[in-house]
């Protein structure tokens, strides 16, 4: 991480300043307008009567600017003076449930990104086997959601199911450590072997034909309504699943934020970027490397528990062997070795799938309307057999978008989406003069 | 005792054909350096052109012909498009344009062929069985080991005694030095691809006869790795036993194991055997071991 | 011309005891015996593959000596691991430059601090309480003793790739630095710096041997004789395997089967340049 470019006359008087979270007022507002954005504006809109209080905010945020214009006292910020006009225009309006639950297919592959990023992008242990730490939170949490005996008084609180989001997600880094134990003898390709062992010993075998059979309802643990509770809310609409993604995505992010900018972070981008001088500066690197892979099954766990609250039945289908490819190729596209790769290239992705959806469905029914009109022959044939298959097999064209996806960020932008963004930000940051 | 036997001479037979897939991909190693996740599907479209070309009338023998040279193709121009311009590239990089370039072949083939199986109709080979004493094996084990064999032989020798098998050992050996004799190692890399190709085609469509063709081919054909694994990853022999090796390893899980734990032991184990192995031996049975110098 | 008996004792911190190391059936090392005393700067020349770096990967850990005991502080260190050497007080730099290359001269050297923190998982991904205090100790620490020390101040946030190799190799310094280690372990320091550099350089090990705060004991391997005869208490010499001769500078020197084996030449007095 290169350090913050800081405005002329602001200076650093300690260190504790200067390893600070927000460095400047600028990132201060544009994380917090995010934050607002991302908890406030996206799920929630006032009801009409209850539209004054945005209002009010406006109000005060021209109060704050006339303040700012008339006085100009040195700690009231430019910035400020625009937060209040923000919070009203986020206050009155809301996404439309379908953006809400594309934003949360968004948020599920983040989570499940940043573990594998974790891994690959910041340690250096290429994993092909991330689902299976997310199938393994999965059912760990469904299990003891369904079948645990808790105590009333639990259950009438709503935290069985945040209790099991953090079970889920111990019981998922202790798995993961399992299979990164031969991560102490082997590097490199044999590593993605085992990782890919992983995955299929958990997922298609212990988990679809043991974990999955039990209570006898064959492959799906159905979760009826009202099961999947945090605190008095039941998680059954988009916008609570929206923002419980939204939270557990935020405390993610931090979490790893700090985590990699302190000793143990440290540690583990020395183990990617050479094990051996990271030895020898006393770093003992298999514990290191097993505490990364307790970190990323983890991640990977409380990310599978969190699905619980967004599917209706819970089954081994959701996590192939596909996810993990899926997974690490978002961090391809979004960039190895940057948090906000994982989130970019997830970002890409579903946008991408998700607008092709929007490109096909119009043109079948284009082509639906002038089918008739073409001229009858081979190519007409063709297209007949053509067009409908592209809607009714679109599951197969995500897949190939995919894969050249991958492709051609490998070959055109290997550094990924999170480089561009660093550059343009730069570039901003740095206007008009970049040097 | 007599069950031991068959299973495992099936698995001999059905390991001719991994041992062939894996031989392709230990070619394309040794060749390029590339460490190739796409195998399996190589080995589906293999399958789905021989099919293609059997049920459009054409015997199985020539079928299998026109699939090597389809696959020959189709080799040269992945290897073309996808894979020359990554040469160099840190090895994350090279793996996932393999699994990119997987993914792009799964899905063609299930948009073009979908995902229902498909067997050869009309059979190719009897069903009756061949009886050997008590022995009694169906001929599609038989003549698909046969075929193998041959396949197996002729790409071996190809690669030891005719001038572009040499050429292609000594790009793998030092690719400086074989392109300062005049070695174009561009087309060592597409030959390497277009053999594996090759391979991979005939193997998938010998395993297609077996059990009919769907996507899960291409699981079957990821079980070259633990093949590659546990023979070095740039072992010619290496890769031929250890096909043969999970070939009988898994007829033997596939009948002993099976009444324990009940589904996909047959699948699975391979990889757990994998996994084990690679703690005590971590560079397979012929493989070059790397010492890392300070 | 040397300033032997300034600040050595007789004290031994590091031992090496008859040891050998084969690669293969070759000896790279063929029952080498060292003692490096407390407080001392000892040298270790010898042609190219004579196994200098050997014999450091043998003290450092990297290597274990298939027949022969290492000592360190009085106690045995045959089967401990690079790290666990690192944090009895063990640090080096290597003859290629071994830095994180991604990341910035001031992570290399908070690298440096790891053995001296203990946060973990839990309170690093809080940034609370220790973590956060760890940081700060850290950061006052290497900005005033090393960063100050080296004359690196300018470039702490740049990137370590980006470093002219000069200025590399003193991070490096910097970073093994940070450990605060008892044996400095430093292979070729000054291959490939100009000339200006290469006094820095000695100045920073003489400095980092002789002031109060630091009294760093230090191993140098090193091609130029110029500043090993200068600056080193002690100078082994080996050749293929085995030692010529242990002894101060003047005595190695005079020593007729050195200059046989080994020195020869006129050139060997001069510094390249």
């Amino acid at each position: 991480m290169s350090s913050v470019w800081l405005p002329c006359g602001d200076y650093h008087q300690n260190y504790s300043q200067d390893q600070g979270w927000w460095q400047t007022t600028l990132i201060q507002f544009k994380m917090l307008t995010l934050l607002a954005v991302a908890f406030i504006g996206c799920p929630w809109a006032l009801p009409q009567d209850w539209h004054w209080v945005a209002w009010v905010f406006a109000a005060l945020g021209v109060v704050l600017g006339l303040v700012k214009i008339i006085a100009d006292p040195p700690r009231l910020k430019g910035e400020w003076v625009l937060f209040p006009f923000i919070l009203a225009v986020l206050l009155l309006y809301r996404l439309p449930d379908y953006y809400l639950s594309v934003l949360v297919m968004i948020g599920y592959y983040s989570m499940g990104a940043l573990g594998v990023q974790l891994l690959i992008g910041y340690t250096g242990l290429i994993t092909l086997g991330h689902a299976a730490f997310i199938a393994v939170g999965a059912y760990v949490s469904a299990l003891m959601v369904l079948y645990f005996h808790w105590p009333r008084f639990i259950i009438d609180a709503g935290l069985a199911y945040p209790i099991s989001i953090i079970v889920a997600g111990v019981i998922a880094g202790f798995w993961s450590i399992l299979f990164g134990l031969p991560s102490a003898k082997v590097k490199g390709f044999y590593l993605i072997l085992t990782t890919m062992a992983a995955q299929f010993i958990t997922v298609d075998f212990i988990l679809t034909q043991y974990v999955a059979q039990i209570g006898g309802r064959g492959q799906a643990f159905s979760l009826p309504p009202g099961t999947i509770k945090v605190g008095p809310w039941v998680i059954d609409s988009d916008v609570k699943v929206y923002v419980m993604m939204a939270g557990i995505l935020t405390l993610m992010v931090a979490f790893v934020a700090n985590l990699l900018r302190s000793r143990v972070g440290r540690a583990w981008v020395a183990i990617r970027d050479n094990d051996i001088a990271a030895e020898t500066m006393g770093i003992n690197i298999v514990t290191y490397k097993l505490m990364a892979f307790f970190v990323a099954g983890f991640l990977g766990g409380v990310t599978g528990a969190f699905w619980l609250s967004n599917t209706a039945a819970l089954s081994p289908e959701h996590f192939p062997w596909f996810l993990s490819l899926w997974l690490v190729g978002i961090i391809l596209i979004g960039g190895v070795g940057s948090i906000h790769g994982a989130i970019l290239g997830s970002l890409f992705m579903v946008l991408i799938t998700e607008s092709l959806q929007w490109g096909v469905l119009p043109l079948t029914d284009y082509y639906d309307e002038i089918a008739n009109t073409l001229d009858p022959g081979r190519f007409k044939l063709m297209l007949d057999w053509l067009v409908p298959k592209l809607l009714m097999d679109f599951a197969y064209i995500k897949e190939m978008v995919f894969g050249l996806a991958i492709c051609a960020f490998l070959i055109f932008e290997p550094n990924g989406l999170s480089y561009r963004w660093w550059q343009t930000k730069n570039y901003f940051n740095l206007w008009p003069f970049s040097y | 005792m007599e069950t031991f036997v068959v299973a495992m001479i099936t698995g001999i037979l059905v390991g001719g054909i991994y041992a062939l897939v894996a031989l392709g991909w230990v070619i394309i190693y040794k060749c390029s350096g590339v460490l190739n996740l796409a195998m399996g599907e190589l080995t589906i479209i293999g399958a789905y052109v021989t099919l293609t070309f059997y049920t459009a009338g054409v015997p199985f023998i020539p079928a299998v012909l026109l699939t090597l040279v389809v696959g020959a193709f189709l080799g040269y121009l992945t290897e073309r498009i996808f894979l020359d311009k990554l040469i160099g590239e840190p090895i994350l990089a090279v793996i996932m344009v393999t699994v990119g370039l997987s993914f792009f072949l799964k899905g063609l083939v299930e948009f073009i062929w979908g995902t229902d199986t498909r067997v050869f109709t009309p059979p190719v080979f009897s069903i009756e069985p061949i009886t050997l004493g008590f022995l009694k094996i169906s001929p599609v084990y038989l003549w698909s080991f046969i075929l193998s064999l041959v396949l197996l032989v002729v790409l071996v020798s190809f690669f030891k005694f005719t001038s572009w098998g040499l050429s292609m050992q000594a790009t793998a050996d030092d690719e400086t030095a074989a392109l300062s004799l005049g070695v174009s190692a561009r087309f060592v890399y597409a030959a390497s691809w277009a053999i594996a190709f090759m391979s991979a085609g005939v193997g998938g469509a010998l395993l297609g006869n077996i059990n009919g063709i769907n996507i899960s081919v291409g699981h079957l054909g990821l079980l070259v790795l633990p093949a590659v694994v546990l023979g070095g990853l740039n072992s010619i022999p290496g890769a031929i036993v250890g096909g043969i090796t999970i070939g009988v390893l898994q007829n033997l899980a596939g009948t002993y194991l099976d009444v324990y734990f009940p589904g996909g032991v047959k699948e699975i184990v391979p990889f757990v055997f994998m996994t084990v192995f690679l703690l005590f031996k971590p560079y397979g049975l012929w493989g070059w071991e790397r010492i890392e110098r300070v | 011309m040397t300033h032997a008996g300034k600040s050595k004792t007789d004290e031994v911190l590091l031992e090496l005891e008859d040891v050998h190391m084969y690669f293969g059936r070759v000896a790279a090392l063929a029952g080498v015996n060292l003692r490096v005393r407390k407080g001392e700067i000892h040298s270790i020349i010898g042609p190219n593959g004579a196994g200098k770096t050997v014999m450091m990967n043998c003290i450092n850990g990297l290597y274990r000596p298939q027949r022969g005991n290492v000592f360190f502080d009085g106690k045995r260190v045959n089967g401990y691991a690079p790290s666990k050497r690192a944090r009895m007080g063990i640090a080096r730099t290597f003859q290629k430059i071994e830095l994180f290359g991604g990341m910035t001269v001031l992570d290399n050297i908070r690298l440096g601090r790891h053995i001296h923190m203990k946060s973990g998982i839990f309170s690093g991904g809080m940034w609370m309480g220790r973590a956060r205090r760890e940081e700060i100790e850290a950061r006052n620490f290497i900005e005033e003793e090393i960063i100050d020390l080296l004359e690196i101040e300018s470039i702490r946030h740049k990137t370590v790739n980006m470093l002219p190799y000069g200025l590399q190799k003193r991070v490096e310094l910097g970073r093994a630095l940070a450990l605060q280690p008892r044996l400095l372990l430093l292979d070729e320091p000054l291959a490939g710096l100009n000339l200006e550099e290469v006094e820095d350089m000695a100045r920073f090990i003489l400095d980092i041997n002789e002031e109060e705060r630091w009294k760093v004991t230090c191993i140098l391997v090193e091609h130029d004789m110029g500043v090993v005869m200068d600056i080193s208490h002690s100078v082994f010499v080996l050749n293929f395997g085995h030692k010529i001769v242990d002894g101060p500078p003047k005595e190695v020197q005079a020593n007729p089967e050195v200059v046989k084996a080994y020195l020869g030449e006129e050139d060997m007095y001069t510094t390249r340049r």
